[in-house]
């Protein structure tokens, strides 16, 4: 078996400019490692045939950039023309799409090699992949644990570099979470640097695609292809930037903020303790670290669970069984019996609990009472953040609460999944960039450190991750 | 910790458009329970000001009233059809 997927982008890259070797030949590579995984289970669906046949194509035309010809995986809530997208639900087990999403268009351009669709919690409403129709993804450092959720798919397939990168979302910490639970390098970008266009939305003031990766270069070299303004998203932006262009540079001088929330007691201490080694290193080489606090962030659970699922109770009423996705087998007397079966049959639980909530609180009264009420809690949050950024480069502390928990222990907590991302969800809230960084692993345990920046300057957080990474990377505490 | 009664479950679940079976009502009963006595924690906020709906500070843009993409097959997904047209079960207002 080769190992060219073991090299760096730059290496593999060098390699087929030199024609040493050709896109195919880490296609098949690709394959041979998801075969020997796949009791992880992290793909839903395979690309294979499609996939070899533009490694051949490609054959023909010349290395024109640093992704191309390299394979990657897409999470499957991310529209892929004639390729199975499935959100990993049942309701969805035969939706075949008509079009590209943009970001795919994108990699497409670059010539990247897709190789398949990765398995998520359904319609990315879970933080463990266990809410999949399909099964749950097995933690890349142990098998007993989750992958943590809802990109489970796209952080282990990289995590065991089966793929060198995936796209996941966050729309709560979907992306941070399970990268900080399998030791990967995962960014949800500032709201609006990725067009959402042909992501399947959940979240809509919220979700953002993002780029995870095995190192804190490579992600911003994906991040690079996928960035940009689509007229296609109104809530997307221009980019002329790269991203990388900061990496390296030194980091004395830097103003960084704790929130004194993210170091409290409800950290496992193990974790608190790591983050705390990180900060005492960063403040020998010269940064300045400040503990501060952010109005309301507290709130950051119940906030989460009133937008986003009263912005998923409206999208998701799109599964009607009429235009696409499962239609019911049972006999039905009136339309709303034919919505409330097929729903009923489509949908999982924590889908079906989520859409009941979101439709409660948009209901009557309960959209001021709820619905309103926490648009304001979320305003205050933003400005708290806005008025931190004014003295301080970028924010740390920790991606989770906790370490990745056995499968199966929080199945009877209808709240895990959401307190589960305590410490995520506050970005989506400003529409900030975020990202995991690994930095250390405790008994096959990782720990993720949380970066978060401005709006729009995710290339700062990219010189702060690189040079943690330098130093804390894969290192065991 | 109080539960929710069956007709408020009932309730939620005919706006979300999700038929319930009876031993659905009653893990409902206390799972949204548990969920709802989460999100009450907001009552103790005591907050004035904007509201934030989306993050982003793009204003609308127009754009002429073209097609963008080729022409697809939308019907292809679709459960049932019939020619052109997406079929389903004739219904009859009681």
């Amino acid at each position: 078996m080769t190992k060219y997927l073991d090299l760096s982008i730059k290496e593999i890259n060098n390699k087929l400019k030199n024609k040493e070797i050709k896109p195919i030949d880490l296609v098949l590579e690709c394959f041979e490692r998801i075969e020997n995984c796949k009791e992880y289970n992290t793909f839903i669906t395979l690309n294979k045939e499609e996939a070899i046949n533009i490694a051949k194509e490609l054959e023909n035309i010349e290395v024109d950039n640093i992704l191309f010809g390299i394979p990657i995986a897409i999470k499957d809530n991310i529209v892929t023309k004639d390729l199975k997208t499935t959100c990993g639900s049942k309701i969805l087990s035969n939706f075949v799409p008509v079009y590209d999403s943009t970001v795919v268009e994108k990699l497409k351009e670059k010539h990247m090699i897709i190789v398949g669709k990765l398995n998520m919690d359904e319609f990315a409403m879970g933080s463990s992949n266990e809410t999949s129709y399909y099964g749950p993804v097995l933690n890349s450092h142990d098998k007993t644990r989750v992958s943590g959720g809802s990109s489970g798919g796209s952080a282990v397939s990289v995590a065991l570099n089966i793929v060198p990168f995936s796209l996941g979302s966050d729309t709560g910490g979907s992306i941070r979470q399970p990268s900080a639970f399998n030791g990967v390098v995962g960014l949800k970008p500032t709201y609006g640097r990725v067009s959402r266009y042909g992501l399947v939305a959940f979240g809509s003031s919220l979700d953002q695609i993002g780029p995870i990766s095995r190192n804190v270069y490579e992600n911003a070299l994906l991040l690079n292809a996928i960035a940009g303004k689509d007229e296609k998203d109104l809530t997307s932006s221009v980019t002329n930037e790269d991203f990388t262009r900061f990496i390296g540079e030194d980091i004395k001088g830097m103003k960084i903020a704790v929130p004194k929330f993210y170091m409290s007691d409800v950290i496992n201490s193990e974790i608190r303790n790591r983050i705390n080694e990180v900060i005492n290193f960063l403040t020998k080489k010269g940064v300045t670290i400040d503990y501060v606090d952010v109005k309301n962030i507290e709130y950051s659970v119940p906030l989460y669970q009133i937008i986003a699922l009263a912005e998923a109770s409206s999208n998701l009423a799109r599964f009607d069984g009429v235009r696409y996705g499962y239609l019911t087998d049972k006999e039905y007397k009136n339309v709303d019996d034919m919505y409330k079966f097929t729903r009923q049959e489509g949908f999982g639980d924590e889908v079906k609990r989520r859409l009941m909530i979101g439709s409660y609180v948009l209901s009557g009264k309960n959209a001021k009472t709820y619905y309103y009420k926490a648009l304001r809690i979320r305003k205050s949050i933003s400005d708290s953040f806005e008025s931190l950024f004014k003295k301080y480069d970028l924010i740390i502390g920790p991606t989770t609460t906790d370490y990745a928990y056995k499968l199966g222990e929080g199945q009877n907590d209808a709240v895990k999944s959401f307190t589960d991302d305590l410490l995520t969800i506050p970005v989506n809230m400003a529409g900030l960039p975020g990202m995991s960084i690994p930095v250390g692993i405790n008994d096959n345990k990782t720990i993720g450190l949380q970066i978060i920046g401005n709006k729009f300057e995710e290339a700062k957080m990219y010189k702060l991750a690189s040079f943690i990474e330098n130093n804390f990377g894969g290192e065991s505490c | 910790m109080e539960e929710l009664t069956k007709e408020e479950v009932l309730h939620v679940a005919h706006l979300a458009r999700i038929n319930v079976s009876d031993e659905d009502v009653e893990k409902y009963k206390i799972q949204l329970r548990q969920i709802l006595n989460e999100m009450e924690k907001i009552n103790e906020v005591d907050v004035e000001g904007d509201i934030l709906i989306s993050p982003s500070n793009n204003s609308n843009e127009y754009r002429e009233d073209i097609g963008l993409d080729e022409e697809v097959d939308i019907l292809s997904n679709a459960p049932k059809k019939n020619g052109n047209y997406i079929e389903i079960k004739r219904f009859v207002n009681d």
